[in-house]
Parts: C-alpha cells; sequence; structure tokens
C-alpha cells in the first residue's frame, strides 16, 4: 500500500471503522513511514479538537410553544387549502349539467342519482385519505 | 375535508421529531443560536403552510431540509446585503465561560477559513454525531461529496493547525 492508499484510508476511519486488514495494512505502512505516521497522529489530533469545539448552543426552551403560536396566528392560505374540494365541486356540478342534458333519462332522475354518486364518491376519497393513504408518515415512528 | 388530510397532530410530531435537527442544519449555515432559531420557526411555519400540497414522495424530513436550507441562506444573503458586512459581523459563538476558550477561538477561526461548503459539512458532520449520511441528507449532497468535501476540510486544517 502506498502513501496516497494510507492516507485516504487514514482519514476514512473517521467516518467509518476500518475492517482488521485495513487497520492491519495502515498500521503496518506507518511503522516504517514517518510521513503518514505523522499525518495519522495530526488527523487524530484535529479530530480531536474539532468534537471537542464544535457544538450547537441548546435550542430555546420555548421553541416548540412561540412556534405553535405563531401557526395559530397564521393559518394556512384559506384558498390553496381548499382547492381540492373546490376542483372537485366545479367538476362535479360540470358532469352533472352534461349527464343532465345528453343522457337519455328524465333530468331529475339523472341529477338525483348525481348528486348521490357525487356526494358518496367525496366521502369514500376523505376516508382514503385520512385513514388509509397516509403518506409517508415517517416521523410519526 | 379532502384538504385537511394533514392533521395538527402529525404537524407536532414532526416538530418534535426534527427540531433540533433542523436547528443544527439552520446553525451550520447561520452562525449564530437566534438567527438560526428564527430560520427554524420560519422554516416549520413554510411547512405547515404547504402540507396540504404535500404528496408524500419526498419524506417529510427531506423536505424540511430544503426548507430549511433555502431559508437560511436567504437569511444570510439578506443579512449580508444589509450590512458593510465584514468577516466579523457573521463570526460563530463561543460560550463566554469556558476555560477552553483561546483554543475554541482558534478552532473557530480556522473553522471559518474554510470555504462555505467544507464549513458547513465539517460543522454538520460533528453536530450529527459524525453521521456521514444524515449530512448528506440535510445538505442534500451524495454521501461521496459529504467524504470528499471532509476530506479535502481535513487536510486543509491539520495543515493550518501545524503552523
Amino acid at each position: 500500500m502506498n502513501c496516497q492508499e494510507t492516507e485516504q484510508l487514514i482519514l476514512d476511519a473517521f467516518e467509518t471503522p476500518l475492517s482488521a486488514a485495513e487497520r492491519e495494512s495502515v498500521d503496518e505502512h506507518c511503522s516504517h513511514c514517518s510521513a503518514c505516521a505523522q499525518f495519522a497522529a495530526a488527523q487524530s489530533e484535529l479530530d480531536r479538537h474539532l468534537r471537542r469545539f464544535i457544538s450547537a448552543p441548546p435550542l430555546n426552551t420555548d421553541f416548540r410553544n412561540l412556534l405553535m403560536a405563531r401557526i395559530q396566528q397564521r393559518p394556512r392560505p384559506a384558498l390553496r387549502a381548499l382547492s381540492p374540494d373546490v376542483a372537485y365541486g366545479i367538476g362535479a356540478f360540470l358532469a352533472l349539467i352534461v349527464s343532465s342534458i345528453v343522457l337519455p333519462f328524465k333530468p331529475e332522475t339523472v341529477l338525483t342519482l348525481g348528486v348521490a354518486t357525487c356526494v358518496a364518491a367525496y366521502l369514500l376519497q376523505s376516508f382514503i385519505f385520512v385513514f388509509v393513504n397516509e403518506p409517508s408518515d415517517d416521523w410519526k415512528s | 375535508m379532502l384538504s385537511e388530510r394533514r392533521p395538527a397532530p402529525a404537524f407536532e410530531l414532526l416538530v418534535d421529531r426534527y427540531q433540533k435537527k433542523a436547528f443544527r442544519l439552520a446553525y451550520s449555515i447561520m452562525g449564530d443560536s437566534a438567527s438560526a432559531e428564527d430560520v427554524t420557526q420560519d422554516a416549520f411555519v413554510k411547512m405547515w403552510q404547504i402540507l396540504p400540497e404535500y404528496d408524500g414522495r419526498a419524506s417529510p424530513s427531506t423536505l424540511l431540509y430544503t426548507i430549511v436550507r433555502n431559508t437560511a441562506l436567504s437569511a444570510l444573503r439578506a443579512a449580508t446585503h444589509r450590512r458593510s458586512a465584514s468577516l466579523d459581523d457573521c463570526s460563530y459563538e463561543v460560550p463566554a465561560a469556558s476555560v477552553d476558550t483561546a483554543a475554541q477561538l482558534e478552532t473557530e477561526q480556522l473553522v471559518r477559513r474554510l470555504p462555505d461548503a467544507e464549513q458547513q459539512v465539517v460543522r454538520l458532520f460533528y453536530l450529527q454525531d459524525r453521521k456521514v449520511d444524515e449530512v448528506g441528507q440535510m445538505l442534500d449532497m451524495p454521501i461521496g461529496t459529504v467524504k470528499s468535501h471532509l476530506h479535502r476540510a481535513r487536510r486543509r486544517l491539520a495543515e493550518w493547525m501545524k503552523r
């Protein structure tokens, strides 16, 4: 193993543990290469420094309460939040009008059955969204 | 009812689970706790507002980290424009009553000399318990890129420490 490969393994070791064979190769190389031995020592010293001195200050203990207060003051944009329902309503309304004109049945019958079907479909989709199709809830685990 | 498919309890769980990580990410970019906290708050508010449109294709954490990064970078740009910035304006906080203050300051100054991307990677690597995959997810970088930033930064820092 040459010096370049040895330095690479020395740097890798700070992220993932080396295998026994890799560790042995590094030790063997460093035992007769003072430059690589110095490199390993300098990197270990640097790692100790960084571990010791890089730290984030604690998050304000009131952070969550402040955030929830902000959210209550600033509700989601109503139009954007309601857009799926509005789109569904407009689509259903247009479909009912066209169906009552085109289909060879009494318009009252078509409208009654159409409204009933739309309500049932809406409730079914809502049920699926809320209880079945909850997307990617990996924060709940 | 369709539009209410992201219930508030799920959002609260998201806050509980990711507030510290989001704060660390903001801190690694902003460099001071007050600005980092503001950025984290803003990011969670934005997350709350876009949740009705969330389609579940990306994980919530990925989406949150993207919002935190973009919010922090915008705040940083705005702050840079506001000030006639000197390097001292964006210095990282150092706890006042530490016995190692001098050594910490010296380390901090060395880290600050690194290019921005390397600084962020080095800080997050140590703030996130040395987990390369988490750093990659938080900064939206492939693991190989995180490692090469880390290695370059380590070589530079060790060289500077020798002098």
